[in-house]
């Protein structure tokens, strides 16, 4: 094979004349489309043009798509970021996860954060968003911290490889597991300092030439805790299930508190008195139920960092629940106010013997009306 | 940028010390983060780090 005088110009990549094979490597079958991402045709990363090519339309209608679809919950960015890790580039320079793809990751998460930080009316985020955006990216990160390249060569080093790839997957895991819980347990000011001290660390050290190893135990650090820290999760009050039935308003303990785990407080026995009596639930992770008297209204003020809340008929699921219901008793109706705050799982309130909602097949779909605040 | 600072380490420095300031904040009880504003950082903050090591161009 010749080589060609001038410097190859990446224009030359014509989509209707396929190039000569430049390397040794066999040359594609004849016949045979191959879905590749354009290296001449491309505003991020080729993949418009690269499928423009393929169904030999205009790669501009494949963009006004993707735009399209990101308004539309999102699905256009994970469409774009999907094409990206599993196409391959044209030229075959630039393997996935290197250079410009890890800057163009890095740009379409930041894309994310934009839209998810104007949200409706200007985006429609489906709630899926987030977290799959979050994976992508993390996955990244350990993938590079595990060499950034897609194994070549012999059985032996593609399996030691993966071998050490899933080693650094486990530790991660682990290494997060336990941040999580420690920050659940009341470390959190500590890990956040460290956090802080680990970035001040990598700074300094970034001045002097590097040391980019940091990176990834430090994201360990921070993302439990950020997580631990939104959702408010407190699980140092034990792990296990838990169950109180009171029968007298002087038996209402001042507080109901579990780390982890089933929390049942049954006010069934309870003759509440005229007024307003209070009942606090404080539950890390898992799942609370109570039962309330026949003839009280419930008033409720509930907060959940992440999963489901029910009381009576107000029903919300999600991120950040947070919902405060007033009830209105008449005349010398007793009021019972439950201050329910979980940080992940589910809390519902159901009116004496009423089934619990989630012990129904298909209840998630099929929401039940527990009844009004006031009997 | 000084002769043989490595930009990555000094973008994702500031990007993790940044978190954390504002996770010791919310832990000290200045204000009460909620994930609508937890799980966007973190996602700025990874791709501001995949964003710095792009634009590196390789460079160890």
């Amino acid at each position: 094979m010749t080589e060609e005088p001038r410097t190859p110009d990446p224009d030359d990549t014509a989509p209707t004349e396929p190039q000569p094979p430049k390397s040794d490597a066999p040359p594609p079958s004849e016949g045979v489309r191959r879905l590749t991402r354009s290296s001449s045709d491309k505003l991020i990363g080729g993949v418009s043009g690269g499928l423009g090519r393929y169904f030999g339309v205009d790669p501009i209608l494949f963009r006004i798509a993707f735009v399209v679809l990101t308004f539309a919950g999102g699905v256009g960015v994970l469409a774009y970021i999907g094409l990206l890790a599993f196409v391959p580039a044209d030229d075959d320079s630039r393997p996935f996860g290197q250079r410009r793809d890890a800057n163009v990751i890095g740009a379409v998460l930041l894309g994310i954060v934009v839209v998810i930080i104007l949200g409706p009316p200007f985006f429609f985020v489906g709630p899926a968003l987030v977290p799959i955006a979050l994976l992508i990216g993390i996955g990244i990160l350990l993938w590079r911290a595990s060499g950034g390249t897609l194994p070549s060569g012999d059985a032996g080093r593609v399996i030691a490889r993966a071998t050490i790839a899933l080693l650094i997957g486990i530790a991660a895991v682990g290494a997060f597991a336990g941040v999580f819980l420690l920050a659940a347990l009341g470390g959190g000011t500590t890990l956040a300092v460290l956090a802080i001290v680990a970035g001040v660390a990598l700074v300094v050290a970034g001045l002097s030439g590097g040391a980019r190893w940091l990176i990834a135990p430090a994201l360990v650090l921070v993302l439990p805790l950020a997580i631990v820290t939104a959702a408010d999760i407190r699980v140092d009050g034990g792990v296990g299930e838990r169950q109180y039935r009171p029968a007298s308003v002087s038996d209402i303990r001042p507080s109901y508190e579990l780390g982890m785990g089933q929390l049942v407080v049954d006010m069934r026995d309870v003759d509440l008195p005229a007024g307003t009596t209070e009942l606090d639930l404080q539950l890390g992770i898992g799942h609370a139920v109570v039962r309330v008297p026949e003839d009280a209204c419930v008033s409720s003020e509930v907060q959940v960092g992440a999963g489901h809340a029910q009381v009576l008929d107000r029903v919300s699921d999600g991120l950040d629940v947070d919902f405060a219901e007033a009830a209105a008793p008449a005349g010398d109706q007793p009021r019972l106010l439950i201050d329910g705050d979980l940080g992940i799982g589910a809390l519902e309130v159901v009116r004496g013997d009423d089934p619990i909602p989630s012990n129904r097949d298909g209840w998630w779909d099929d929401r039940a009306d527990l009844g009004a605040a006031c009997p | 940028m000084k002769h043989g600072a490595d930009r990555v380490s000094i973008v994702a420095g500031l990007a993790i010390g940044g978190l954390g300031v504002v996770l010791l904040l919310d832990r000290l009880g200045v204000y009460d983060l909620k994930f609508g504003y937890t799980l966007p950082a973190i996602l700025a903050c990874v791709g501001v780090i995949l964003l710095a090591a792009g634009l590196d161009g390789g460079r160890r």
